[in-house]
């Protein structure tokens, strides 16, 4: 039995060796291998987040990846939630076993490239052929002098509103460049005509593509090279704004507004609470299935001397793992997916109106009305000179979570706006230190 | 007495439908159509649809078949797995005599205290170490290696409960300690057995992390993965097709809860136990 | 710490022959090698799949960790950093809350339940069933949904309290009664220790029972002298783990509030920061220490538990 144990013990030792020596070896990507020639062959591993219409797009194009490069196959692995997803990602990432080709968040991209996980895609161009693409676009994600991820989809910031109820009370409905003053009116209007809803809108003090758009408008920005570029009286300006709207019972209560978790089903507008919303152009579609009636789209509000200061970003990158071991493969599939005419059909608008102009133009004709919609609001914002806030700098979602907790407590009247704001302040300048 | 027992059967109804209410809900909504499942909760269906089941079945390569199947076979190979060495390893603990017996039980409580987000990523590393990822192996292995301390436990609380004559008896009758186990505690241990049969079915089956860090081939994915893999809360989800397969995937837990559920309860027990 | 829960442990969970050695040397030792051959699964479990995560993890605690990156070791700094930061406080107190008031609740009600349901009622079957169903959804993704629909704006709950005229609000996301949501659903979910204290009663011989018949028991009697001793080893087991399952209770808030701990941090339960700090933050070497100090806590209290256990709790060998 003691003998038994001891050869455990060391097993056992062995097995904790080899692990935390597994630990240590994470690090630096590897280096670009000599550029082979000739036929791609292997096998790739891919992973997305998504919905089931994501799921079943991309396994399509997939084949069709795998039918155009017969020797090389593509492993899936997707999952729901983008959470779930990052959980899984960085934990194959702690034991060196990443897929080659990442679908990667706007909000956390920075935060991976920053450390070392991604590969830099700019030494393998070609087999990625970004020619005919927008130069800022194709350097949206470069971090360590390296292009870390390459734009798959455009979105923008929107104003959403259920178009079928303004109607119904004779409410015109908004034009693309009103300002904040129109919209206090346009809210008054709803809440007075006694309708189908409570409130007007919902709260967007602690959302930080509202913030951005405010900052904007005033002359400054979220962040500016990565550093937080606000003040903590433009802030509380911001706050304040939202804080008259709220003691007119224009907005919904602090209490409806902080059941709001970020998903589409929990917001306000999908609740029949309030009239106006705020979320991301992509998301029209899933409203217009969610909301029983006709759902418009509209810029946010522009500011009183018509400053627009909207806000579009990539909510998705494609990216290449930093120790895939076969990386050129991962860049031909990240080519195909993005610029190809047949694989652009096939995934639609599934992560948003392609960034790819060759893939935009292959599925110009294929648009529905929706996604129509959303290019067409997509070509307002350019005309308003929207510029992208993605991708976010790397401590971004500790930020981001600080931002919706403080303001919280200023709906609630748990502190000031101005004590808050500072203490906002303080904390982003703790965490982009 | 039978106004007493309506009392008593409507106090219970009544309850039984608020805990039901939630569920009822789940079910009915997964008969509506997505538009109506948020902006009128109400628990009767106005436009009843089965299209939710139809497009869930069906929904992304390779299908809720499969994924059913491979929840099937995990969750009985996990069972079998805890069954066999947490009535082992509960034998040892609350009938037998051995050194460092305090130590290794403290040992094995300790294992429970320890929140699985801090061992899961080391764990990871682990089995990438000893070449199991993408296999079910991670999940089932354990099971066989009474890793679930919390069976075991709870095995060792029920014998401990059982009379020490029954051993005294049959060590005088030449019974070794394996008899004594499967001819005498066994058998006695049945509610217990059910118990962890039971638990081990809704966890296994419901258990969404463990699968997902392991299980990269979809062919491999197990219902909570299916499930999960309708829903992206930061843009498009498909609410009645996660309702419709969540209905469908609560059955066999139910079905199998039912069926156990005899071994937990027919009246008082009758046991034949002399004390 | 652990040192007194095994110091506790040693004194419930053994009792040594008390018979003289040299009689019984051969019958122990084989007893001994049996002891291990019962228990061989288990200890290769836990020294190759157990043991190498923990000490790993135990090691990470004193590093700085973010996933991506090779650790790097920075001693103490995990931990005194813990104890200066109000979030992790905050996450404190809100355990400490939820702990204190679910678990003697959803015990009594799981009891209380299972001695109504051992009884010969017909239709049993059904409300076990319906009484076990919300413990098989409690952890599923529609939770968050179905819990809006009780106590949102909107919900059910608001709508009773309207026909008594009691001013509404959404009980979820309202920092005042948004921890006391998440209790009532853990209260709710009292399957699991409801189907224990079944299996337990369902253990009891009859004949204690019958004797205490004939002294002429009445029900309160025969629970305090029947019921009551013979299923102290049960409820002292639900007691210890239900213990452990809310210090380490995830799941629900995690959902209903979409990751956060909010509104302003009042459901933050402790492993909601912690994950979120691991794995959301990448702060892995510092969601390991707060791991750790959560195993000292939860030893501590298992500590005492078996302490105490010696007064009340009566086994049969």
């Amino acid at each position: 039995m003691d003998r038994q144990l001891s050869r455990r013990q060391i097993l056992g030792t062995g097995l904790f060796l080899g692990s935390a020596a597994l630990l240590a070896a994470c690090g630096s990507p590897a280096p670009r291998a000599s550029s082979s020639s000739g036929k791609p062959s292997g096998t790739l591993r891919m992973s997305w987040w998504g919905a089931d219409d994501r799921h079943e797009r991309t396994q399509a194009a997939l084949a069709a990846f795998e039918e155009r490069y017969p020797g090389v196959t593509v492993k899936a692995e997707f999952t729901g939630d983008f959470q779930g997803y990052a959980d899984k990602l960085s934990t194959q990432i702690a034991g060196n076993s990443a897929p080659d080709v990442i679908q990667m968040s706007g909000q956390f991209i920075a935060a991976y490239a920053t450390r070392g996980a991604l590969l830099d895609l700019n030494q393998y161009m070609p087999p990625i052929d970004v020619a005919a693409w927008d130069k800022a676009a194709v350097a949206e994600a470069t971090y360590d002098d390296g292009v870390r991820g390459l734009s798959v989809g455009r979105d923008g910031y929107a104003c959403f509103y259920d178009k079928g109820e303004l109607d119904a009370l004779g409410i015109a409905t908004p034009a693309p460049d009103w300002n904040w003053d129109d919209f206090e009116s346009i809210l008054s209007d709803v809440v007075s005509a006694g309708g189908k809803y409570r409130y007007g809108c919902s709260d967007g003090g602690g959302r930080y593509e509202v913030l951005t758009v405010f900052l904007r408008q005033n002359g400054s920005d979220l962040f500016i090279d990565d550093k937080p570029a606000f003040t903590a009286d433009q802030v509380a300006d911001l706050w304040d704004y939202w804080g008259g709207l709220r003691e007119k019972g224009l907005i919904v209560t602090p209490d409806i507004q902080a059941a709001w978790t970020k998903a589409l089903d929990a917001t306000p507008l999908v609740q029949g609470l309030a009239a106006f919303e705020f979320a991301s152009s992509s998301t029209l579609l899933n409203l217009r299935s969610l909301v029983p009636s006709e759902v418009g789209i509209n810029p946010l509000p522009y500011s009183t001397d018509g400053e627009a200061g909207q806000v579009v970003r990539s909510p998705m990158y494609f990216s290449a793992y930093g120790r895939s071991k076969n990386p050129d493969a991962a860049a031909l599939l990240i080519d195909f997916l993005l610029n190809d005419p047949e694989a652009a059909e096939i995934l639609g608008t599934t992560r948003s109106i392609p960034t790819s102009p060759e893939a935009r133009d292959a599925i110009a004709d294929l648009l529905t009305d929706d996604d129509k919609a959303s290019a067409a609001y997509l070509d307002v914002l350019d005309e308003a000179g929207a510029v992208p806030i993605s991708p976010l700098p790397a401590a971004f979602n500790d930020f981001d979570a600080a931002l919706i907790r403080t303001y919280q407590e200023v709906m609630f009247g748990r502190t000031s706006s101005k004590e808050g704001a500072k203490r906002l302040v303080d904390e982003a300048d703790r965490l982009f230190a | 007495m039978i106004a007493r027992g309506l009392t008593a059967h409507s106090g219970l109804l009544l309850f039984g439908l608020l805990m039901l209410y939630p569920v009822l809900w789940m079910m009915s909504s997964s008969f509506k159509t997505e538009a109506t499942i948020f902006s009128s909760p109400g628990l009767w269906p106005t436009d009843f649809t089965f299209d939710n089941y139809a497009k869930g079945w069906s929904a992304f390569e390779p299908g809720f078949g499969t994924f059913f199947a491979n929840s099937f076979l995990i969750t009985a190979l996990s069972i079998i797995g805890n069954l066999v060495s947490c009535s082992l390893a509960a034998f040892a603990f609350a009938r037998l005599e051995f050194r460092f017996k305090r130590t290794l039980f403290a040992l094995m409580l300790l294992t429970i205290m320890i929140p699985i987000h801090a061992i899961a990523v080391p764990q990871y590393l682990l089995f990438t170490q000893l070449g199991w990822v993408n296999t079910v192996l991670p999940l089932v292995v354990p099971k066989f290696l009474a890793t679930d301390a919390f069976f075991v436990f709870l095995m060792t609380q029920f014998m401990r409960n059982l009379p020490r004559e029954l051993d005294d008896a049959a060590k005088i009758d030449g019974c070794g300690f394996f008899s004594i186990f499967w001819r005498i505690i066994l058998p006695l241990l049945l509610p217990a057995i059910a118990t962890t049969a039971i638990f081990t079915f809704i966890w296994t089956w419901n258990d969404f992390f463990t699968p997902l860090l392991y299980l990269n081939d979809p062919a491999a994915y197990t219902v909570p993965l299916g499930l999960r893999a309708f829903q992206d809360s930061s843009g498009d989800s498909s609410w009645g097709a996660l309702f419709a397969m969540s209905t469908l995937a609560i059955g066999p837990v139910l079905g199998f809860f039912i069926l156990c559920q005899r071994f937990l309860i027919n009246g008082i027990a009758t046991t034949g136990l002399k004390a | 710490m652990t040192q007194t829960a095994q110091a506790f442990v040693e004194r419930t969970v053994t009792t040594p022959p008390a018979v003289p050695r040299s009689r019984w040397d051969r019958q122990s030792r084989a007893e001994n090698r049996a002891a291990y051959l019962f228990l061989s699964p288990w200890i290769i479990g836990m020294v190759a799949i157990v043991a190498v995560p923990m000490i790993m993890s135990l090691y990470l605690s004193f590093t700085d960790y973010n996933l991506l990156q090779a650790p790097e070791w920075v001693g103490l700094d995990n931990y005194t950093r813990l104890l200066e930061d109000p979030r992790y406080l905050q996450a404190l107190g809100v355990t400490a809350t939820y702990v204190a008031v679910s678990v003697p609740l959803q015990l009594a009600f799981a009891l209380a339940l299972a001695m109504i349901l051992n009884r010969g009622l017909r239709g049993l079957t059904f409300y076990r069933g319906a009484y076990y169903l919300p413990s098989l959804i409690g952890a599923s993704v529609a939770i968050a949904i179905l819990w809006r629909n009780l106590f949102g704006t909107d919900g059910l709950v608001n709508d009773g309290l309207a026909l008594f005229g009691i001013e509404t609000r959404s009980w979820i996301s309202d920092p005042d009664t948004a921890l006391g949501t998440l209790i009532l659903l853990n209260i709710w979910t009292f399957g699991a220790p409801m189907i224990i204290f079944l299996a337990g009663l369902r253990q009891i011989p009859a004949v204690y029972y019958e004797a205490a018949a004939v002294d002429g028991a009445g029900p309160i009697r025969r629970f305090v002298n029947v019921t009551f001793p013979l299923l102290t080893p049960i409820i002292f087991f639900n007691v210890i783990l239900q213990v452990i399952n809310a210090f380490q209770a995830f799941t629900q808030a995690f959902v209903i509030s979409g990751g956060t701990g909010g509104p302003v941090d009042s459901t933050l339960i402790y492993s909601v920061y912690l994950y979120s700090e691991g794995f959301v933050n990448f702060r892995m070497g510092y969601a390991s220490a707060m791991a750790w100090i959560l195993v000292v806590i939860i030893a501590a209290l298992t500590g005492i538990n078996f302490l105490l256990s010696r007064f009340w709790v009566h086994y049969e060998d």
